[in-house]
């Protein structure tokens, strides 16, 4: 079993051992009944062990319900207030998922996520008090894998978590392969570009696998949206847009010249056989 | 808009004015002057002519003798040969002589009958082949023979016809002068009401700051400073308005900001308390519902509060990219599991605009088409000459013509007994509309529907090729029990 998590290399626990049964322990079924509300399932028949989620948002009443609706739902949640103390609290423990509020106090919630993603490939679900505006972007860009617009409901939180989980935890099947100069073993989580690893983010690893298995083609958001954001409807396109352009960083040679993942304009992306 | 100055306006008018004036006043002095020089002319012509003819007759009894010897007459006559425009014919009883060829006895004008002495001498106005002529006769106290003087009055004519020439070109110098001069006083005069027009304009097209220059203290002067006085008041009125204007926006989206983070806590609380409803008992689990059911009511007017606030602001950007907008409505009507509620007719339309406002703007028509209709919407989608358009219609009750115009208003309900919506959408649709450069129609048939009409303008050329697009409609399962809490 693979699980990516936040700073693998100073996890002193490493990967924990669950203790479902069944011939994918803890995958998909027992993550879509974490998200449903606690009490309708008993957790003694799912797992014993929680995912554990950094939870930084500032305002007391929000944090409180989300936080204890996050805990019923299963969830082992660590609530932070303050931006510079979710950051040492980060560094100090290790975490499957942070959900971040982009206005904080003393360091800014984009500031927070750029500095996770610097030493992370943790996932992270940004909380955004502004649904059309630059905040969105400037979180996407600083490396946030999925948003939340406020006000929302839990179930739509809940949501987005076991999305970005479901890339960390559920790996993917199929053999290693290669396309033009990279590497692609899906069940390992690895790229290799010319031979040397390259770091993605499990969502960023996600996109990459599913252009260049399907490459020649062109994709649409909508498409790349439902796989591997899975967003049936009406998913904000710039999650994909922007995800694009934080892979293009890491594989293209030029990224401001991309030859690897085009974009077919008004249409979506697509990477050439070569 | 300029309004341009036409014929028989104030300037035109003062401008012939001035050339009447002048012209009639300039004329009457010329044709006076001209009239009494030429009579003062002829006076001394026919003064001269007499004193002339006395001097000849008297010439004649010293040098023909008695009784006349032809050879004296003609020696007579011949003397005036050397004179010009003074020619003379004697008639004696068996003969005649005459100083010139061209003038002879023929030209004797029968009504002058010939004065027997030089005290009073007859004179006629004759024309030899066109050329007028005075002719003075007479006989001699001790002869029967008739002398004829003839003047020429070719100087005179000649004279005359210079003056007149003079005068009338005199006249139009004038006549032209005075035009220029009353068109430029006029100009002059009129320049603070063309001054006061153009300021009027700018203030219209919303330069307030403008104002006249008052440097003069008469009429014009005083009109300007009231002038001046009514722009003070007009721009003081308008800054009041857009400062309130400006306080009610910050308002709004102050409030609208303020109300998201306690709504979020109430609707993150709601949320969970919706999973729990079995667990209530029949008594807490209505009130339940219906806090759940306010909380999202109360979640849509913020979020639509917010995005009205965001348009006011003006820092909304579009971003442009081909949308085919056939598959944008389908899309639209399916993930918010309308389906059986629209009928779409859709043309292959593809526009360049920004989807997300594009798709804004078609859900808030069509949840409006829905929310009245009495059966189905109906939503076309097609391209005329120069616009996209949408077309929603519904069958409902219509609105009442005096409705009409302010159904874009904010909060304008027109039935307000209706408690569905917020009273936001059609105004930010409308908004929305504006940001990307197209309208929004809408026409109404009470008792029969209303119908919404969006116009985008083609903003030139789009790539074909939007297969990939048709793709996306493959949308495995459509789970319309899905909130899609996100739009």
């Amino acid at each position: 079993m693979v699980v990516m998590r936040g700073r693998d290399t100073t996890s002193s626990t490493g990967p924990r051992h669950r203790t479902c049964s069944g011939p994918h322990p803890c995958r998909l079924p027992d993550l879509v009944n974490r998200c449903l509300p606690a009490g309708r399932h008993a957790p003694a028949n799912l797992c014993d062990v929680d995912e554990r989620l950094l939870l930084v948002e500032d305002d007391t009443d929000i944090r409180d319900i989300v936080a204890h609706a996050l805990e019923q739902s299963g969830f082992q949640v660590t609530s932070e207030v303050d931006g510079r103390q979710a950051l040492i609290r980060f560094r100090q423990n290790p975490f499957d998922v942070v959900v971040l509020d982009i206005m904080l106090p003393s360091l800014d919630g984009l500031e927070v996520c750029r500095k996770i993603r610097s030493e992370s490939e943790v996932p992270i679900v940004m909380l955004t008090a502004k649904t059309d505006t630059i905040d969105v972007v400037l979180g996407l860009e600083a490396g946030a894998d999925d948003y939340v617009t406020k006000p929302f409901e839990m179930p739509e939180l809940f949501a987005r978590i076991r999305a970005v989980l479901r890339r960390v935890i559920e790996s993917p099947m199929g053999p290693a392969f290669s396309i033009r100069g990279l590497q692609i073993d899906p069940s390992a989580f690895r790229v290799l570009k010319e031979g040397r690893p390259i770091s993605l983010t499990p969502t960023e690893f996600r996109l990459l696998l599913e252009l260049a298995r399907r490459s020649g083609q062109v994709l649409t958001r909508d498409i790349l949206l439902e796989q591997v954001w899975n967003y049936e409807y009406s998913g904000d396109s710039r999650l994909v847009d922007m995800a694009i352009k934080r892979l293009r960083q890491k594989v293209e040679d030029d990224p401001s010249n991309p030859q690897l993942i085009q974009t077919v304009r008004g249409i979506g992306y697509t990477l050439q056989r070569g | 808009m300029r309004h341009p100055i036409r014929r028989g306006g104030f300037r035109w008018r003062l401008t012939i004015a001035f050339i009447l004036v002048a012209g009639v006043s300039a004329g009457v002095v010329a044709i006076g002057a001209f009239l009494m020089i030429r009579a003062e002319r002829e006076n001394t012509f026919l003064e001269r002519t007499l004193r002339e003819s006395r001097l000849s007759l008297s010439l004649a009894e010293e040098t023909i003798a008695q009784p006349q010897e032809p050879g004296d007459v003609r020696r007579f006559v011949s003397r005036f040969k050397r004179q010009e425009d003074f020619e003379a014919v004697v008639i004696t009883d068996d003969d005649s002589f005459s100083s010139t060829t061209a003038i002879g006895p023929s030209h004797v004008p029968s009504e002058l009958t010939p004065a027997t002495g030089p005290a009073e001498l007859p004179t006629t106005d004759i024309d030899i082949e066109g050329k007028p002529h005075l002719v003075v006769g007479s006989t001699l106290a001790n002869s029967d023979s008739e002398f004829y003087f003839f003047f020429s009055k070719r100087h005179l004519s000649e004279e005359s016809s210079k003056l007149q020439t003079i005068l009338l070109r005199d006249w139009i110098a004038v006549v032209v002068l005075s035009g220029l001069l009353g068109s430029t006083l006029a100009r002059r005069t009129l320049r603070p009401v063309s001054r006061a027009s153009r300021a009027a304009q700018a203030l219209a097209e919303g330069l307030l700051d403008t104002r006249l220059r008052v440097d003069t203290d008469d009429e014009f002067g005083v009109w300007a400073t009231s002038f001046n006085e009514m722009a003070d008041a007009l721009q003081e009125m308008i800054d009041a308005l857009s400062a309130s204007h400006e306080r009610e926006k910050r308002f709004t989206s102050d409030v609208s900001h303020e109300l998201r983070t306690p709504l979020t806590a109430l609707m993150t609380s709601a949320s969970m308390a919706k999973q729990h409803l079995d667990e209530m008992g029949p008594g807490g689990r209505w009130y339940a519902e219906q806090m759940i059911r306010q909380a999202t009511r109360l979640r849509y007017l913020v979020e639509e509060l917010m995005e009205i606030s965001r348009l006011d602001a003006g820092r909304e950007s579009i971003t442009r990219e081909p949308v085919d907008v056939g598959e944008l409505v389908d899309s639209v009507i399916s993930s918010r599991g309308w389906k059986g509620h629209v009928s779409l007719h859709a043309d292959e339309v593809a526009v360049s605009t920004d989807a997300r406002r594009l798709e804004r703007i078609i859900a808030n028509l069509v949840a409006n088409a829905i929310d009245h209709a009495k059966e189905n919407a109906r939503v076309h989608a097609g391209k005329d000459d120069a616009h996209v358009f949408i077309e929603v219609a519904d069958d409902g009750p219509g609105i009442p013509s005096e409705h009409l115009p302010h159904v874009f208003d904010r909060f304008y309900k027109v039935d307000p007994a209706r408690s569905g919506g917020t009273g936001l959408g059609l105004s930010i649709a409308a908004e929305n509309a504006k940001l990307l450069g197209g309208t929004i129609d809408v026409t109404s048939d009470p008792g029969n529907g209303t119908r919404f009409v969006l116009r985008l303008p083609v903003t030139g050329p789009l790539p074909d090729g939007d297969h990939g697009v048709a793709s996306t409609r493959h949308s495995s399962q459509v789970d319309t029990t899905r909130s899609q809490p996100r739009q």
